[in-house]
């Protein structure tokens, strides 16, 4: 039993109490929420917007503000600039728990995040910080989050400016026009694609040799481009049939360098029929997901064929690195923007160990892929694109 | 060697709101008669005075036992206050007569015996509650008199009300998310993986339940134990899960652990963030924020910046006196609204210290008068007020204000201006020493601040 004189929390002089009636009304507005598990975090919401409106009303705001809110929602529009809150109940701690839909959902993009401590027992709240959503797109840039088992992401506090008159400032002197414009989606969309978070990997360029500046921050690696023999390639347009894992290497072949690696991997799957073009660029990415170290291939190259617009391949091999491997019930999902084109599984029965995914788009087309562990560990990359020059 | 008259010394309160020891004389002799004089472990003597005090109901004996554990209990209370006034008293203007007040509440002549029901109708001092709910099994008497002292309702809205909270087990478990608990047990606690799953789905079943009916049942405030039934619907769930049976009494248990485990987690992580401010240097918090030090690295930068704006400046920040001075008052009760006008002219026109303007609007301490002053917000709000300003009245410079970036750094070297007059002040004030009679005569923001108070006063007040 924790016997000690600490176990009581200094609180901020600048929290706000709140009245019992806007404790009710969150608790209200929480059953409005058709998920009993989402409703803890809707009444969350209200408090920490309710705290927010009368922070604002504290430090002599006079102006109009309209909250919008629905099932996902909950945001205020101040000075034309939409606000979202992440209610922090768990601190003191160095990560901030933000639910999936205040980042993933198009509905719920804002110019400013604030940060809003909870302390629902005492029904008192604390404006702690903010984040600004160029600042967020930023930080994700360089250190994209990995889904939590509860579907939070957990961001660094750090991340956050934790000087809520900055914030203040914003809303009383910049102008609208001062912030890059959220779009507000005009529906909500399922699946929820971060994708507007993520900046385009140019996986063209790996034909040239060339990583562009998001691969090289997402520590991707390049290989040399690789024009693959008229006999190593299915002739003649066969369609596409795509196993889904190929085995490891032979026991002989083990340490063997990634570019060696993949080479046997494209190989393999010729001879298996997967129509792959002449040439292709490669790179791959070693990372370490719930103590797995994995490795992911991406090799793309370009599709032209008499007559149709030209198209773009990407082949996703995801394994693990040399003496791992890959856990049962792994998934690799790639979509576009709009829909979920592969879902492999890795199965308990298949001794594969490399998951594969082959798609083809247009030039215009990107590819968002994610990776998920059995455990519930889940990373979605920065979107595959193929742009013309 | 323990103090073995603890248990005949009975620790109350005199008409002063004192503590005061008095002798129970029958206490006292049932103790040296009955109990073995080679016990020296408080545990075991403990558990002879429970057994005896439980048994013999209406005999001499049972009372007496009663008695000596409640003398034990009523020095333990007077030792959690003083801890409390020791730790944080300086700070939070707490002294022990305050705390005596809600928890030494036991003045040893009603009886109390252990296991009859508590009566709606009769006040039951907390030594009471103490002896009822103990469980030898579980705690040594002195710790769980801690707990329940702590904890206590009404000591625990009194502390709030001075800026301190503690968080029930109940809430701190509604608080925490998975992430957060994996990092406690397993990287803080370093329990294996199957410790932490299991403890995974105690709290999701725990916040299935307890959460869904604090929301339907709409509870507010103070989290209390889960009742029988909901640990049933915990259990149910888990049984769910696991396959395997559990006690009400088991679960209570295991939540009552977690909780605890994740309180250690919270201690130990509470040091460098912003919440985290060790009580040790409290003032560390509200009064002078980060200084700004980027956007003025040129030395004339600020004399150009201040040149400029030199006469608009001066108007506007009375303009900007005028209107936060007159928003901060409207969102006041009337008899708050004058304390902080009073309070905020004995500052920055008297050059009277935090410590020395309590007692003269009658706040309990410098703590209040920091609350009621909010210096760091009311100088925020000040700059911003003058930005607004400066922006109406000088267009062709409002193209700063197109980009975050630059209404910070003009923010930056607003502040850099006004913080040097105050920041010395406010330094001082942290050592609660007087404010230096200089500031009061040269500083800029003093004299219009001043200026402006002096109109808004009432004579009588200064």
């Amino acid at each position: 039993m924790t016997d000690s004189m600490l176990e009581f929390d200094p609180i901020p002089a600048t929290t706000i109490a709140l009245s019992g009636i806007q404790i009710d009304y969150a608790m209200g507005q929480s059953h409005q929420c058709p998920q009993p598990a989402q409703q803890w975090q809707t009444y969350l919401d209200f408090l920490a917007m309710q705290g927010f409106e009368q922070w604002l009303r504290q430090r002599g705001w006079t102006q109009s503000f309209e909250s919008v809110h629905s099932l996902t929602t909950c945001q205020l529009t101040v000075n034309q600039f939409r606000i979202a809150f992440i209610p922090n109940v768990s601190q003191p701690d160095s990560l901030v728990s933000v639910p999936r839909a205040v980042v993933d959902a198009p509905e719920n993009l804002a110019h400013f995040y604030v940060l809003v401590s909870i302390y629902e027992e005492q029904g008192q709240v604390a404006i702690d910080g903010f984040l600004r959503h160029d600042q967020l797109h930023t930080h994700w840039q360089t250190q994209p989050q990995p889904l939590e088992v509860d579907h939070t992401y957990s961001f660094p506090l750090a991340w956050f400016d934790l000087n809520p008159d900055r914030l203040l400032l914003y809303l009383r002197c910049l102008l609208p026009t001062a912030m890059p414009p959220v779009e507000v989606a005009a529906s909500p969309s399922s699946p929820t694609v971060p994708a507007r978070l993520q900046p385009l990997m140019n996986a063209q360029l790996w034909l040239q040799n060339q990583l562009d500046a998001i691969a090289q921050e997402f520590a991707w690696v390049l290989l040399p481009s690789l024009t693959l023999s008229p006999g190593l390639r299915s002739t003649k347009g066969m369609p596409i049939s795509l196993s889904t894992s190929v085995g490891a290497p032979s026991a002989g072949e083990l340490m063997r360098s990634p570019l060696e690696e993949a080479e046997a991997l494209l190989y393999q799957l010729a001879r298996q029929g997967v129509v792959l073009p002449p040439q292709v660029g490669i790179a791959y990415r070693d990372w370490m997901m719930a103590s797995i170290p994995l490795r992911l291939y991406a090799v793309s190259g370009e599709i032209s064929e008499p007559g149709q617009p030209p198209e773009w391949m990407l082949l996703l091999l995801l394994g693990a690195q040399q003496g791992a491997t890959l856990p049962a019930e792994t998934t690799l999902l790639v979509r576009t923007a709009t829909e979920i084109v592969v879902e492999q599984c890795l199965q308990t029965t298949t001794n594969a160990d490399f998951l594969i995914a082959q798609v083809m788009g247009n030039r215009d087309e990107s590819f968002t892929a994610t990776i998920s562990l059995p455990g519930g560990a889940a990373l979605t990359l920065p979107p595959f694109g193929f742009p013309t020059d | 060697m323990i103090d073995k008259t603890r248990y005949w010394k009975l620790v109350k309160l005199d008409v002063t709101g004192s503590s005061r020891e008095t002798e129970v004389l029958s206490a006292k002799e049932f103790f040296q008669q009955k109990i073995s004089s080679t016990l020296d472990d408080d545990r075991e003597i403990q558990k002879q005075l429970l057994a005896i005090a439980g048994d013999e109901l209406d005999s001499p004996d049972g009372m007496a036992a009663n008695l000596c554990l409640r003398c034990f209990i009523s020095y333990q209370i007077q030792q959690v206050c003083i801890g409390l006034e020791k730790r944080y008293g300086h700070y939070y203007g707490l002294n022990q007569q305050d705390l005596f007040a809600f928890v030494l509440d036991d003045d040893g002549t009603a009886l109390f015996p252990i296991r009859e029901p508590p009566s709606p109708h009769r006040y039951q001092p907390l030594a009471f509650k103490i002896l009822q709910s103990f469980n030898p099994g579980r705690a040594s008497l002195s710790t769980w008199v801690a707990r329940l002292v702590k904890s206590h309702a009404g000591l625990n809205a009194f502390l709030l009300e001075r800026g301190l909270c503690l968080l029930s087990d109940w809430a701190l478990l509604n608080d925490t998310g998975l992430p957060k608990l994996q990092r406690a047990l397993k990287q803080f606690h370093q329990m294996s993986d199957r410790e932490v799953t299991q403890a995974q789905i105690l709290l999701e079943s725990y916040h299935a339940v307890y959460r869904r009916d604090r929301l339907q049942q709409r509870q507010k405030g103070r989290c209390l134990p889960p009742t029988e039934p909901q640990l049933q619907a915990i259990g149910q769930r888990m049984q769910e899960q696991t396959g395997q049976q559990y006690t009400s009494q088991a679960l209570q248990l295991q939540l009552e652990t977690l909780a605890d485990r994740l309180r250690q987690y919270r201690i130990a992580s509470r040091g460098g963030n912003p919440w985290g401010q060790s009580l040790d240097q409290p003032e560390a918090f509200p009064l002078v924020d980060d200084s700004p030090t980027h956007g003025l690295n040129e030395p004339d930068e600020q004399s150009v910046f201040l040149q400029f704006y030199r006469r608009q400046f001066l108007t506007g920040l009375e303009t900007a006196f005028t209107q936060v001075v007159s928003e901060r008052v409207k969102t006041q009760k009337t008899a708050k609204a004058q304390l902080f006008l009073q309070a905020l002219q004995l500052f920055h026109c008297q050059g009277e210290s935090m410590t020395a303007i309590a007692p003269v609007i009658g706040l309990q301490g410098q703590y209040q008068v920091t609350r009621l002053l909010k210096l760091k917000e009311f100088r925020a709000d000040v700059r911003h007020c003058l930005l607004q300003y400066l922006k109406r009245v000088i267009t062709d410079k409002a193209t700063d204000y197109t980009t975050p970036e630059q209404l910070n750094q003009l923010d930056d070297q607003i502040e850099v201006a006004l913080a040097e007059q105050i920041d010395a002040v406010i330094q001082q004030e942290q050592a609660n020493t007087k404010t230096p009679k200089s500031y009061v005569v040269s500083s800029l923001f003093a004299r219009i601040l001043c200026h402006y108070l002096d109109r808004q006063l009432p004579a009588s007040v200064h």
